[in-house]
């Protein structure tokens, strides 16, 4: 699958849960700039969690400027326990959440994980999310770079970065 | 993985905790397994109706209370990553395009998940939207019973995990003034094609 618009393919089905991680809030959100692997991930969000709503979730645009296919293959949070790669899986009116080995990003192409489609899960929040702060996570992809961003905390009710 | 399967038994209705012995799913689901908004029959769906469950307050709710509101019903619960704040967000974007009739309507999000959905609970996250907003839960067998009139369907998931997951029916439930299911959508109707829909009822079409 190459990402949140191809929720159906069979790879989808293939679970794999991706990070275990903790650490600490920051106070700013990081402007996107090409790294030096030529992945670009822009307008990062997450949703605001509380002390008794300890599960969060993730959204932002991957950019693949470089000339070979990528794949996001784990990611990390700081400050949740568990983060997962899932995808929204509709079947016979129920939706659910499937976990999901990679995201792919084709060579000079963005992948969107959006409200509703594929998206990275977070578990086990602590202290809770606080809209208007930020949260660091880190990117692992199947060549084996990492790459540390940062998303902004947005209301439960959010559906994008701004 | 340890699955608990919550379906709901159409013969008798009955909420099974089991992993045997149940019929899977509703034999008529609200939405298509294909994203579609108009699966089976949903302008004229045949069925639905009252109920009473427990509101963020702890007070008890009526559906026929609410007479001559336009109500909009979604069954999900709190601990719910991404598709109910999602939809939930949906429901606010429709209402937003809905005009001065929005206070005519109201939203109801009825939990499946009664264990860790209190009213407390409830109460915190409905205030997260800026909508009028009733946050319902109830005794499992309440719950149960409410589900099956919207032949709506639920499951837990990972139950031994204290962020268990619920699989659970996305459909967004339109109920008239009168309070008869007028019509149902998938979960990723679009606020304007949801907004138009609220619209029709609002006028008594």
């Amino acid at each position: 699958m190459t990402g949140a618009h191809n929720t159906g393919s069979a790879s989808l089905w293939l679970v794999c849960a991706v990070a275990i991680c903790g650490a600490r809030a920051v106070a700013a959100v990081q402007a996107p700039g090409p790294s030096a692997s030529g992945i670009v991930v822009r307008d990062a969000w997450v949703r605001e969690s509380t002390a008794t709503r300890t599960v969060s979730s993730g959204y932002m645009t991957i950019e693949n400027r470089t000339a070979h296919e990528a794949t996001l293959v784990g990611v990390t949070v700081a400050g949740a326990k568990r983060a997962e790669l899932h995808t929204v899986v509709q079947e016979h009116g129920q939706g659910s959440m499937q976990a999901v080995a990679g995201v792919r990003i084709p060579a000079r192409s963005s992948v969107a994980l959006e409200p509703g489609g594929t998206h990275i899960m977070l578990f086990d929040v602590a202290p809770p999310f606080v809209r208007g702060r930020a949260v660091t996570m880190r990117f692992t992809f199947g060549d084996r770079h990492t790459q540390t961003i940062r998303a902004v905390v947005r209301p439960l009710n959010a559906t994008s970065a701004r | 993985m340890l699955r608990i399967r919550a379906s709901l038994c159409w013969v008798g209705a009955v909420l099974l905790f089991s992993t045997a012995g149940c019929h899977e799913k509703p034999p008529d689901p609200p939405a298509g397994s294909s994203g579609e908004s108009r699966a089976g029959s949903p302008e004229r769906p045949g069925f639905g109706g009252d109920f009473s469950l427990t509101n963020q307050d702890g007070q008890t709710f009526h559906l026929q209370d609410v007479r001559g509101k336009v109500v909009l019903l979604f069954f999900g619960y709190t601990s719910c990553p991404d598709m109910c704040p999602t939809t939930m967000s949906r429901i606010v974007s429709a209402l937003d395009r809905v005009g001065d009739k929005r206070s005519q309507v109201l939203t109801l999000f009825v939990s499946v998940d009664p264990k860790r959905d209190t009213p407390a609970a409830l109460k915190e996250y409905v205030t997260s939207f800026n909508t009028p907003l009733v946050g319902l839960t109830g005794t499992p067998e309440q719950i149960a019973q409410v589900a099956a009139k919207y032949h709506a369907s639920y499951e837990f998931v990972q139950t031994d995990s204290p962020n268990y997951l619920v699989n659970h029916t996305t459909a967004i439930f339109l109920i008239d003034r009168e309070g008869q299911l007028r019509q149902y959508f998938a979960y990723n109707e679009s606020p304007d094609g949801l907004a138009a829909a609220v619209g029709a009822v609002l006028k008594g079409n």
